[in-house]
């Protein structure tokens, strides 16, 4: 069976998102919702409720420790964005963290994923987007096609691993040439199987152009950006230690500030250590 | 300031900021140890993977680096980053993925912190 058919079953036969996060967003999506209802919801979920404590307490969300109560990080944080974490660390549990292909492991996956996160959600803050709140799961996200090729294609993606290493040659361009698929193609299937929201999808498979079909589009460019920038300060490991170029076309979109990119390096690697902490270790 | 790193990046010198437990919950290594190789290796037999670190060990770092050692950084940096920055951000992008070559990959020449 040819990759594309492994992952195309794989993803078929994929289950449901945990209740937690099913139940989450149904309550969200009620025109009747209130804080009490979700919170309660989250709160019958200890694991979620206790790391929604510790990422709304987090530098990052810029709330250090004054958050005691699930109904204040919702307060706090608006609904989404308590939805997209808890959807985040769901999805984190939900894959294997135990298989290792050579030297990837998903844990150093994980982290670049954390990485390129805080960076979009920075470089968001700094364009004065309003709503920030799908760019931290948006810069997630943007790899989760690699999940996929090492849940089912395990033996071709240790190819791809080689190849790249073999070639220094980014490991998007080494999927294409061993299994005929990228993870951004890959990691769409997902996300239109799981009905991610479609900025979520857009960022998952235009992340390495910057852009959607020549148009500009803040979100994108800004996950676009966060990888390089992830990937400069070693912010985890994505399967290549390469830095791409940046698309050229990005810093208009962006209109970074002069000295923007050397200001925010010690915050982004500071912000990294503690939602690393939190997330995947804690 | 403490910053999280890993242990294959640890250098002699630098300090504990938080204990360090292994799964068990036990403290493998206390706040303000100063590392060297024989810690590194305990560390690493535990198979821990991150640790934090004063961060003010790194802070000045940029002063803490001779001529050579930029260099080796260069050419570390330049088999990964292969292209010619076109504007003062890709410069920028350039100079913070050289400083952290120079923070996390090279011995400096003197402690601080």
């Amino acid at each position: 069976m040819d990759v594309l058919k492994l992952i195309n079953t794989g993803v078929n036969n994929l289950p449901t998102l945990p209740t937690v996060f099913s139940k989450l967003s149904e309550a969200i999506d009620d025109p009747n919702t209130n804080t009490e209802k979700i919170a309660k919801i989250i709160s019958s979920d200890q694991s979620s409720a206790f790391k929604i404590l510790k990422v709304a307490n987090s530098p990052f969300f810029g709330f250090r420790g004054r958050i005691d109560t699930v109904s204040q990080a919702i307060f706090h944080l608006g609904f989404n964005e308590v939805r997209n974490i808890i959807f985040a660390l769901s999805i984190i549990n939900f894959f294997s963290k135990d298989k290792i292909l050579a030297k990837f492991r998903p844990i150093d996956f994980w982290a670049h994923s954390i990485g390129v996160g805080i960076a979009t959600r920075l470089l968001g803050s700094v364009c004065g987007v309003t709503d920030l709140e799908p760019y931290f799961l948006a810069g997630i996200f943007h790899d989760i096609g690699k999940l996929l090729f090492f849940e089912f294609a395990q033996h071709d993606y240790l190819k791809v691993l080689d190849l790249a290493e073999e070639r220094k040659i980014l490991i998007k361009d080494a999927e294409i040439e061993v299994l005929g698929i990228d993870h951004a193609d890959a990691g769409k299937m997902l996300a239109e199987r799981w009905k991610m929201p479609q900025n979520i999808q857009d960022t998952i498979r235009f992340h390495h152009a910057g852009i959607i079909d020549k148009e500009t589009n803040i979100l994108v460019a800004s996950v676009h950006l966060g990888d390089i920038l992830a990937r400069a300060l070693s912010l985890g490991f994505p399967g290549d230690n390469l830095i791409p170029q940046v698309n050229e076309k990005i810093w208009d979109t962006l209109k970074l500030p002069e000295g923007f990119i050397k200001l925010i390096k010690k915050d982004l690697q500071n912000d990294f250590g503690q939602m690393l902490r939190i997330m995947l270790m804690d | 300031m403490v910053k999280l790193i890993k242990v294959d990046a640890l250098r002699d010198g630098m300090e504990i900021a938080l204990p360090v437990k292994n799964k068990l919950g036990q403290v493998l290594l206390g706040r303000d140890i100063r590392l060297d190789q024989k810690y590194i290796k305990i560390l690493k037999t535990w198979g821990i993977e991150y640790v934090s670190i004063k961060a003010g060990f790194e802070d000045g770092s940029e002063k803490l680096f001779n001529e050579k050692q930029t260099e080796e950084a260069k050419l570390k940096l330049g088999k990964r980053f292969y292209w010619e920055p076109r504007n003062s951000f890709e410069r920028e992008l350039y100079e913070i993925a050289l400083q952290n070559i120079l923070e996390t990959e090279l011995v400096p020449i003197k402690g601080g912190g």
